[in-house]
């Protein structure tokens, strides 16, 4: 059926020895691409089921009009498939197929140009196929690797539009046979601009749906991002509650030292037990109130939940933010992701030091941009030179995470410029975003 | 030099004015007080007419303006004036004191006169060697950064090479401190100094940090371990500059 432009070629001059050479080529080269491609076992059901396919469709093809041979055929191998396979991979491999067996039948027969032997033909259309095919399923097995999940609209446009490439293929096959030369080109006029409209609309259909699909993302990070930061701030709300609870025994037992005019022990219990115990508690209230004046929740959040874990690991933390900051010019899903890395790489640097810290500050500049600088002290000889260069990261193993994930954030923003450098010895990172 | 001082407390201003009175008649003469202020007003009022290159402020003015309004307003007049701060709040507002009026130090007021005067003479010795570069700043040739109000100086001498990104005008400096980002053209940078030496359509390098030129892969490596690109057209540029 995919030599059809060939036997139509013949002008009624087929005979059935021909059409049953084409016939063998032709269902052998189609059985083995489909029990390649779909994976199935070559056994005494499959084989059996593909022959009376073959059979059926043979028949038909020679009592019947060409194109209801080939609604038969194709019907028959999808309803065969569709309990082994899903409906979309059988649409493409169907359609890779039916692509490569008419190239070949093109090719074969400009290769022998107008040697109307049948032999040769189907020979050289059973190479070309079998190179074509070779090609294609390696070059799609080198790409498979990076095969992202499709959600399932897009897999249904794209099984219609390789419905839609077959009907074409075989209406320009169907009607060169059958009219006069103006007319042809009307026909053809009419098909192209079909096409052209269906394969636009589908485009169209295909783009909005991924922007959904990445809408949809979006919202589930940023909400993600929001929930930390709410479960961020009721960790806090139960240490201050905590807190407020000892409070009063606190007050308690400071009463008896003071009773007693035990100003040595009031001095140990006070430096002992409340400052080195509630010091957290307090540093970690404290940064809810420095992070007030920034208003990205998503951000807040972030930051919230970042730096209460340096605070755990003991590293001091100065956070300024000296005037509201409401909004900024950057996608806030990859500036999270970005000062989430930078943030983290602080952390990692400064813990190795004997007193860690780390200085967060978020400022509007006089011309209207925001300013983010983040400075950490560090041990380790670091090698800022090293640090920009592919797959280079302090820590062993988890290598070349950091810094150019970063720039590969920050290369979608022209509006963006980062300095990384170090100056006195503390690292600095600033961030101007216009 | 002339120093402004502002300060509200009497006591600390006082003790300020001393210190750089006794500190500049025994080692730097050309210090002098050309205003020693008690209100914010006074100085605006001062710099109308006059100039001055060092100025010492108070952060916590008790005023309807505070000291980083102050430094703002000084910085709209003069933007090469060194601006040392005076606070009783150690590292309070640091960083946004450093990039939005470019301040030169902090001092933070201890109850050690001894250590608080020997702050104050160190950021004034500073300030001192900062205006005298201002004088002649042919000497040493330098890039200027801009972030936020606070102005980077890369010598040239630091720089390793500059790179173009993906996106349009946005040039990457590496330097010996760091690696720095801003707008700006090649071809402009190209002019600055005879050292660099355009390799690449997006590269171009400081000749005298050149370790060694790959012909054959066609890569300039530099100093730091760094490789940068060379094209055909360039290729002739940086030999000859080898030779």
């Amino acid at each position: 059926m995919i030599t059809l432009s060939y036997i139509q070629g013949l002008k009624g001059r087929v005979t059935i020895s021909d059409l049953l050479i084409v016939s063998i080529i032709e269902f052998t080269v189609i059985c083995l691409s489909i029990f390649y491609l779909q994976k199935i076992k070559l056994n005494l059901f499959s084989v059996s089921i593909s022959l009376s396919i073959a059979v059926i469709s043979l028949v038909s093809f020679y009592f019947l009009e060409s194109w209801i041979a080939i609604i038969i055929l194709f019907g028959s191998i999808v309803l065969a498939l569709i309990f082994h396979s899903n409906l979309f991979k059988i649409c493409i491999d169907l359609c890779l197929i039916i692509f490569i067996g008419m190239i070949s039948d093109h090719i074969a027969q400009l290769v022998l140009n107008k040697n109307n032997n049948v032999f040769f033909h189907s020979l050289i259309f059973a190479l070309c196929y079998a190179i074509l095919f070779i090609i294609i399923n390696l070059l799609i097995n080198l790409y498979k690797r990076d095969y992202l999940p499709i959600n399932f609209i897009t897999k249904f446009l794209i099984s219609i539009l390789c419905c839609v490439t077959v009907i074409v293929l075989y209406l320009n096959i169907f009607i060169p046979t059958s009219y006069e030369e103006l007319q042809l080109t009307r026909i053809n006029l009419i098909i192209q601009i079909c096409y052209l409209i269906v394969m636009s609309f589908l485009f169209i259909l295909l783009i909005y749906s991924i922007n959904e699909t990445n809408k949809l993302k979006h919202e589930k990070i940023q909400k993600a991002l929001f929930s930390q930061y709410m479960s961020s701030l009721n960790e806090i709300n139960i240490e201050m509650q905590k807190f407020r609870h000892d409070y009063k025994n606190i007050l308690i037992t400071m009463e008896r030292y003071i009773d007693n005019k035990d100003l040595d022990g009031l001095k140990k219990y006070f430096k002992e037990k409340i400052i080195n115990t509630e010091k957290n508690t307090l540093l970690k209230n404290s940064l809810i109130h420095d992070l007030g004046n920034l208003e990205l929740m998503e951000l807040k959040g972030l930051l919230l939940t970042k730096l209460l874990t340096a605070v755990e690991k003991k590293i001091d933390i100065q956070i300024e933010i000296p005037e509201k900051i409401d909004s900024i010019y950057m996608d806030i899903i990859d500036l999270s992701r970005m000062i989430g890395i930078l943030i983290d790489n602080a952390i990692e640097a400064s813990i190795e030091c004997e007193n860690p810290f780390i200085n967060l500050a978020i400022m509007k500049t006089n011309d209207n941009s925001v300013l983010m600088i983040i400075e950490n002290n560090f041990t380790n000889t670091l090698d800022i030179h090293q640090l920009y260069k592919n797959h280079y990261s302090t820590k062993k193993g988890n290598r070349g995470y950091g810094l150019n994930n970063v720039k590969d954030i920050l290369n979608n923003y022209p509006n963006v410029l980062m300095n990384t450098s170090i100056e006195e010895n503390i690292f600095i990172q600033e961030i101007e975003i216009r | 030099m002339k120093v402004i001082i502002c300060e509200d407390d009497l006591e600390q201003r006082q003790f300020l004015q001393n210190v750089i009175r006794r500190y500049s008649s025994f080692h730097l003469p050309s210090i002098e007080i050309a205003l020693c202020a008690s209100t914010p007003e006074e100085v605006i009022s001062y710099i109308e007419n006059h100039s001055a290159e060092c100025y010492i402020l108070d952060i916590e003015l008790n005023s309807s303006i505070n000291g980083l309004e102050l430094a703002r307003i000084i910085r709209k007049q003069d933007p090469l004036a060194t601006i040392i701060f005076v606070t009783t709040f150690a590292n309070k507002l640091k960083l946004t004191f450093k990039y939005k009026v470019a301040a030169l130090d902090f001092i933070i007021k201890t109850s050690n006169q001894q250590l608080l005067a020997n702050n104050i003479i160190e950021a004034l010795t500073t300030a001192y060697q900062h205006y005298l570069t201002l004088g002649h700043n042919s000497s040493t040739k330098v890039l200027q950064i801009k972030v936020g109000e606070n102005i980077k100086n890369i010598r040239y001498e630091d720089i390793y090479y500059f790179e173009t990104s993906s996106i349009p005008h946005k040039i990457r400096v590496h330097s010996k401190n760091g690696i720095y980002e801003f707008y700006g053209k090649l071809k402009d940078l190209e002019k600055l100094d005879p050292r660099f030496c355009r390799s690449h359509n997006s590269y171009l390098i400081n000749i005298d940090y050149l370790h060694e030129y790959d012909v054959k892969n066609k890569i300039l490596i530099m100093e730091n371990g760094h490789e940068c690109l060379v094209s055909y057209r360039y290729a002739k540029n940086i030999v000859k500059h080898l030779v």
